[in-house]
């Protein structure tokens, strides 16, 4: 795996939140429930998975999810166009493993309002 | 619901972590492919930490907190989640939700193991509604 200076930005894109996206995670829920999902942020993780991709070129095998978290700033109504900042803050490495820290901000692509803030630490083990 | 019940979800499958994956967009093999998924040294496929999440947050707008009622909320990942798997989602401080304005979540499966934890900080509007 590279090891990046860090903090390491990837380029922002955007993300359309409407009803088809809520409606997938409903499905994956199980739910029947119409209103948006708490974690519906996970969608802006892809930004994250690429940087693991392309910049650091880790083995996905020995990736590990250990935590995340959601902040909400502001009520999303949809159908709205969010725009996906992504950062790898740090890496720490111990015991064998990178802990590889990522903080996302979501703002609105017309207001430029933050709306939704996201931190994921993910695990990449060495051995 | 009730904060002090306890909500049971479905059994997971196969079928259900695919979903996730299309929600999501998370297509890491080991999701998805079985073969892949043993090469690796697991068992098969597994869930994806944030369906076990995903599943908190049901569990929350089955009580009646859904996500506009949310400041944070914030996940452990603690064991894999497997297809087959039966998850029950408890709050573990029903009594102090509306003094600390915090919800304490626990997702385990059907042996008791504790696979998610999770902390809620309320927003301080964050009323129970019906749900």
């Amino acid at each position: 795996m590279n090891i990046p200076a860090c903090p390491l930005s990837a380029e922002p894109y955007e993300i359309r939140f409407d009803q088809e996206l809520v409606q997938k995670f409903a499905k994956a829920f199980r739910s029947d429930s119409p209103s948006l999902p708490p974690t519906i942020g996970a969608i802006a993780l892809q930004g994250a998975f690429q940087i693991i991709n392309s910049t650091l070129k880790a083995d996905w095998r020995k990736l590990l999810h250990v935590s995340q978290t959601f902040e909400y700033l502001k009520p999303i109504q949809l159908p709205v166009t969010l725009k996906t900042q992504t950062t790898l803050q740090e890496i720490k490495t111990r015991a064998q493993m990178h802990f590889l820290n990522f903080e996302i901000s979501l703002t609105d692509s017309k207001t430029g309002e933050p709306m939704m803030n996201s931190k994921s630490t993910i695990i990449v083990r060495t051995s | 619901m009730m904060l002090s019940q306890p909500i049971v979800f479905n059994e997971i499958t196969k079928d259900q972590i695919r979903d996730y994956c299309e929600a999501s967009g998370d297509h890491n093999r080991i999701h998805w492919d079985s073969d892949f998924a043993r090469e690796s040294g697991l068992p098969d496929v597994i869930a994806h930490g944030m369906l076990s999440m995903g599943l908190l947050g049901e569990a929350l707008a089955k009580w009646g907190y859904p996500q506009t009622s949310l400041q944070t909320f914030e996940a452990k990942f603690k064991e894999m989640v497997n297809p087959g798997d039966k998850l029950k989602a408890i709050c573990r401080n029903p009594d102090e939700v509306q003094s600390s304005g915090l919800i304490r979540l626990s997702l385990s499966n059907q042996l008791g193991t504790e696979v998610c934890s999770a902390t809620v900080k309320l927003l301080p509007a964050g009323k129970p509604q019906a749900g």
